[in-house]
């Protein structure tokens, strides 16, 4: 029933969520009394699953941590090992893997805009009714989706859970004209990219605003996507080794997952606009030209407007990709040794859902003694539950249908990869 | 259109969901290779929709190997459903991923690009947790699905 002050929604699934999980909202006397986003973590069980394993194996093994950003996983892990190793990995090898970590972006976003996020925009309940009334557009996005697959088909060998990533580089590098059998759908994926930003800019966004601060990671030679510092809008900087000192995590007691807060400064956001509000000036000059011809300015802190953002990282990305082939020149060999060594080690890359963390401490033999991986959506949890809180509050008026609805939109904003992060997502909402 | 495909569905550190890519693990491992699995695409996928699209939209036939939650049923008990009725199968509820076969079903076919023939083989099973390793009456239906999979293609030609 609507407009009542106390009320109680039960709703047993949050549909178009990555994955599954949980979310409760409890209403009494007209004000928003709770909202908690309920977590139950992978990531913990995989730390767990890591210990004693070689130091080899954390690519493989968290790469099964999510099937949307197998990529994230992996070269979070790789840079993690690595550093323990005092290896690092760049040059044509480096290039490489930003190419494939450009496929997965573009997969990635092509997903969340054309399948989970712009039928909230279109007012269809899903992508099968988008496609009924738009079968061109949703032909297009999977189109564009496809040419991302296919990237991290070639140099991953294969999309889902890709084999072809080691510690140190590749089991194999492509050739030139292996990568270059991919230009062509990629320049077509350029077009469709262009026209889904196109698209997108028409979208009716709600006045929405946050006021977190914003974190993410910052490359000074080019857009951030799988190397970086850290860099945060409260003007923080530091460096991927020092996360774990201005990040800190707490238990709270409706999740498995740990909240993570900045270090005396609370509650921040990670992903896409946190991304593109600390980097848009390291975007090509088309990806800037693309965003500015779309709305967005140097800043964007409207969670709605994230698709618009997912646009431009997709022409980007797509962009990007095609210099890296053009610009290849096949490793003298597609890994660099990596021998253990007793240490620590930290890694961090932007996956598309924003900044990757984890750690590893190796014993001399190479073997893990402890892991620790800190996924976005986890550190986003803090802020997203603040957001509904507001949300909620707006909105109140709405009946439970409506309501319900209104918030699992409000949570697609923000893309929660809840396979990183949750187990099964129902959304509660009670009205007391 | 043209070819056969063979798509396990599922995550081997999700205990009985491993149970496609176990099936898929084990054509895979057949040597010598089975006359009626020559020629045809193994894949293992999470069961994205538009990868599971991907993998059938040009073949004669595809087999799909998955998991389902089934409370009410033992563990282990094996289904089969073509088209339509594999349409039907829900979301969440019945399939273990989050985005239900039906549904992805529902948009290959709004998209025109469902297989011609589409045959699910769906195992019961009890354990979706995090962790290695099928609980046992889903791990002894690996056998006879894989089995019934051949039995498929061989009269498929």
């Amino acid at each position: 029933m609507s407009h009542r002050s106390d009320r109680t929604l039960d709703v047993r699934s949050l549909a178009r969520v990555e994955g599954e999980g949980a979310m409760h909202v409890r209403v009494r006397e007209g004000r928003v009394e709770d909202v908690r986003l309920e977590i139950y973590e992978p990531p913990r069980f995989f730390e767990a699953f890591l210990r004693g394993r070689s130091y080899t194996e954390p690519p493989d093994i968290t790469s099964r941590i999510c099937g949307i950003c197998p990529v994230a996983y992996q070269l979070s892990a790789c840079r993690a090992v690595e550093d323990a190793c005092g290896v690092t990995v760049d040059g044509p090898l480096g290039d490489l893997r930003r190419l494939l970590y450009c496929g997965e972006w573009i997969e990635s976003h092509a997903l969340h805009i054309y399948l989970l996020h712009a039928p909230d925009f279109l007012g269809y309940p899903g992508a099968i009714e988008l496609a009924q009334r738009h079968p061109d557009v949703v032909t297009r996005g999977l189109a564009l989706k496809k040419a991302g697959n296919d990237v991290m088909e070639l140099i991953g060998g294969r999309a889902i859970h890709p084999v072809n990533v080691r510690v140190g580089g590749f089991y194999r590098a492509p050739t030139r004209a292996e990568l270059a059998t991919l230009a062509g759908p990629l320049r077509a994926a350029l077009d469709h990219a262009l026209d889904t930003a196109r698209w997108v800019a028409a979208f009716e966004f709600p006045d929405f605003r946050h006021d977190h601060e914003m974190l993410a990671l910052a490359d000074p030679d080019r857009y951030a996507i799988e190397r970086g510092s850290v860099v945060t809008t409260g003007g923080l900087a530091f460096e991927v080794r020092d996360f774990e000192e201005y990040v800190v995590e707490e238990q709270v007691p409706h999740s498995t997952a740990l909240h993570a807060t900045l270090a005396g400064r609370g509650r921040y956001l990670t992903g896409p606009v946190a991304r593109y509000t600390l980097n848009q000036h390291r975007l090509s000059p088309l990806a800037r030209e693309v965003a500015a011809g779309i709305g967005l300015g140097e800043r964007c802190d409207n969670p709605y407007r994230s698709i618009l953002v997912r646009a431009v990282e997709i022409v980007y990305a797509v962009q990007e990709a095609l210099r890296l082939i053009e610009e290849y020149e096949p490793p003298p060999r597609p890994y660099v040794e990596v021998e253990p060594r007793a240490g620590t080690g930290r890694g961090a890359t932007e996956a598309p859902r924003g900044t990757l963390f984890h750690r590893y401490a190796l014993d001399a033999g190479g073997l893990v003694t402890a892991a620790r991986i800190v996924p976005p959506t986890a550190q986003n949890q803090a802020s997203i539950e603040h957001d509904l809180r507001r949300f909620v509050a707006d909105r109140l008026d709405l009946d439970d249908h409506r309501l319900t609805h209104a918030c699992e939109q409000a949570i697609r904003n923000y893309d929660p990869c809840i396979s990183c992060a949750t187990h099964f997502l129902d959304l509660t909402v009670e009205r007391l | 259109m043209g070819g056969r495909v063979v798509i396990g569905v599922g995550n081997e550190l999700r205990r009985d969901d491993g149970v496609g890519p176990a099936v898929l693990d084990l054509l895979r491992a057949l040597r010598p290779v089975p006359p009626e699995l020559a020629g045809v695409t193994l894949a293992v996928t999470d069961g994205e929709p538009t990868r599971m699209i991907d993998l059938w939209a040009d073949a004669d036939l595809a087999v799909v190997v998955d998991a389902v939650r089934a409370p009410t049923d033992p563990p282990g008990r094996r289904y089969e459903l073509a088209l339509p009725e594999a349409g039907a199968v829900g979301g969440a509820p019945v399939s273990s991923h989050h985005v239900g076969l039906g549904d992805t079903v529902a948009l290959a076919g709004t998209l025109d690009r469902l297989p011609r023939e589409l045959l699910v083989l769906a195992v019961a099973g009890a354990d979706f947790g995090f962790g290695a390793g099928l609980t046992p009456a889903v791990a002894d239906s690996v056998v006879p699905t894989a089995r019934r999979v051949r039995e498929v293609l061989s009269g498929h030609g």
